[in-house]
């Protein structure tokens, strides 16, 4: 018989976990559920981060914002000539955009500004609204909405337009001419895009200011440089590159402040429970079974190669549970419950459809903290047992 | 061989298998698609603004990459915490590369 795999202990093995059956369901219970939770919280900021990843590299290189007295203002649009005759900057910019807080249903929408449906706008538009007539557009007083702002402006009874109360209290009508296709929900759920002139008259900002201004830049190198200018230029001014978006993208979750920090604790805490449980000492009778098998000619290694089957039997198939539960109640049932504590509490919330990506670097650190650790707290106790002598043991 | 070997092997192969199907299964309708890809692409440059609405309760969660330090305090210099959203989103790091930090 090959001395490296005995198929004769493996069956022991599988005897041995059903013999203790209530003990070992309880234990392959609280696995799985702890490699459950972690990864599933871990799998949702995961697909969270690749989500803003897809996107970040379409982002113009520099976004240019004015700061007073520590606090963002708006910049007067006089400095885009100068931004622009600043060799290397192709293209300068100026946006429109800001919150617009709707009373009735206590919601914020993204209210963003562009240059009133200019063609190269209208081109891109087209493709991501779901209704195809961008030629009314062109109308000063029509709006492009995102699937959530049309959840909630529906609930309110709004179905072809909405009534802005702009700075001084007057209505301002503004028609509903799309809205952007379900595969933005995440970007877009609360944006409304409408002509840069109406954002002017809704925010109640002069004409002759705007709220950030974006630069491209052809050539990458120069971005420093350009940033150098510009803070000589304007020392006011605060350049945000897209790499340090991309970085920021890269620190979303802050470890430190908390919750992920408390799921994991409490994981670990459960986690060590089991582990001090049976490390604490085996039972007498799983003692008096050591002794037995020893009186029956086992030797120490064929012991330990049982328990060492029988643990990783247990834990291997609660990982592989875990694992298969997270993916479905993340990626199927798009993690009811949890999803809550991503979402915030506003009243728009967004369809928490995220894109599969899975991260098997963190499958397998996962997989190295739950397996071996459970094999070890299973083998050390059973080693200390079965180095004592039968008749000591069983007596 | 015993039934319980082969109960073992019964149940070792089904669970690869719904792990291999449902990663199979989740692959193939939840990855995005190109032309996904393509409109988050077209809306990213024509709006410039990335930060996902999951969370629309305060502008320095909202667009956080954009925020700056001082909309922090806006509810009160001390109150840094005040929704329960900036437990989860860190507020964007280059915030605090300017010579005078807030804590974190």
């Amino acid at each position: 018989m090959n001395r490296m795999f005995n198929f004769s202990l493996i069956e022991y093995a599988l005897l041995s976990i059903t013999k203790r059956g209530s003990k070992n369901i309880f234990i392959f219970f609280i696995l799985t559920l702890l490699i459950f939770l972690l990864s599933s919280v871990l799998m949702i900021s995961d697909a969270i981060k690749y989500e803003l990843q897809t996107t970040v590299s379409h982002l113009p290189e520099i976004t240019l914002q004015r700061l007073q007295a520590g606090k963002q203002v708006n910049i007067p649009v006089q400095r885009l000539d100068e931004l622009l005759s600043i060799e290397g900057v192709q293209t300068a910019i100026p946006r429109v955009w800001g919150y617009y807080y709707f009373k009735a249903a206590g919601v914020n929408f993204s209210l963003v500004g562009i240059d009133a449906y200019e063609d190269q706008y209208k081109t891109s538009l087209q493709n991501i609204v779901d209704e195809h007539n961008m030629s009314a557009l062109e109308k000063n007083n029509a709006m492009l909405i995102g699937s959530g702002v049309q959840k909630v402006l529906q609930e309110n009874y709004y179905q072809d337009f909405f009534n802005f109360v702009t700075f001084d209290g007057k209505w301002q009508k503004v028609f509903i001419q799309g809205t952007f296709h379900s595969d933005l929900s995440l970007e877009a759920n609360d944006i409304i895009l409408i002509s840069k002139t109406l954002a002017h008259s809704i925010f109640g900002m002069p004409e002759t200011e705007v709220t950030d201004i974006v630069l491209k830049i052809a050539n990458l190198r120069e971005i420093s440089t350009i940033i150098t200018k510009i803070n000589n230029l304007y020392p006011d001014m605060r350049a945000i590159t897209k790499d340090d978006i991309r970085v920021s993208y890269q620190n979303i979750f802050d470890y430190k402040s908390g919750f992920f920090l408390t799921l994991f604790m409490v994981s670990a805490f459960t986690f060590f429970i089991i582990i001090y449980d049976k490390a604490s000492g085996l039972s007498s009778e799983e003692k008096k079974e050591v002794g037995v098998l020893k009186a029956l000619g086992w030797s120490i290694d064929d012991i330990l190669k049982e328990r060492f089957y029988e643990s990783f039997i247990l834990s291997l198939f609660a990982f592989i549970l875990g694992i298969t539960f997270s993916i479905g109640y993340v990626f199927i049932l798009d993690a009811p419950l949890l999803r809550d504590i991503f979402i915030g509490y506003s009243q728009l919330k967004p369809s928490f459809h995220l894109p599969f990506y899975l991260n098997f670097g963190m499958v397998a650190i996962l997989f190295f903290l739950s397996v071996p650790v459970y094999v070890a707290a299973v083998i050390i106790p059973s080693w200390r047992a079965s180095t004592l002598d039968a008749d000591e043991v069983m007596r | 061989m015993t039934q319980i070997s082969r109960i073992f092997i019964f149940i070792s192969f089904m669970s690869l298998l719904v792990l291999t199907c449902e990663y199979f299964y989740v692959r193939t309708t939840r990855t995005l698609t190109q032309s996904a890809l393509e409109k988050k692409a077209l809306f990213t440059s024509s709006v410039g603004l990335t930060d996902l609405s999951l969370v629309t309760e305060a502008r320095y969660a909202r667009h956080r990459s954009l925020s700056d330090v001082f909309s922090f305090f806006a509810e009160g210099p001390e109150l840094l915490e005040y929704f329960p959203s900036t437990f989860v989103y860190h507020h964007a790091p280059l915030l605090n590369t300017a010579p005078t930090q807030i804590a974190p």
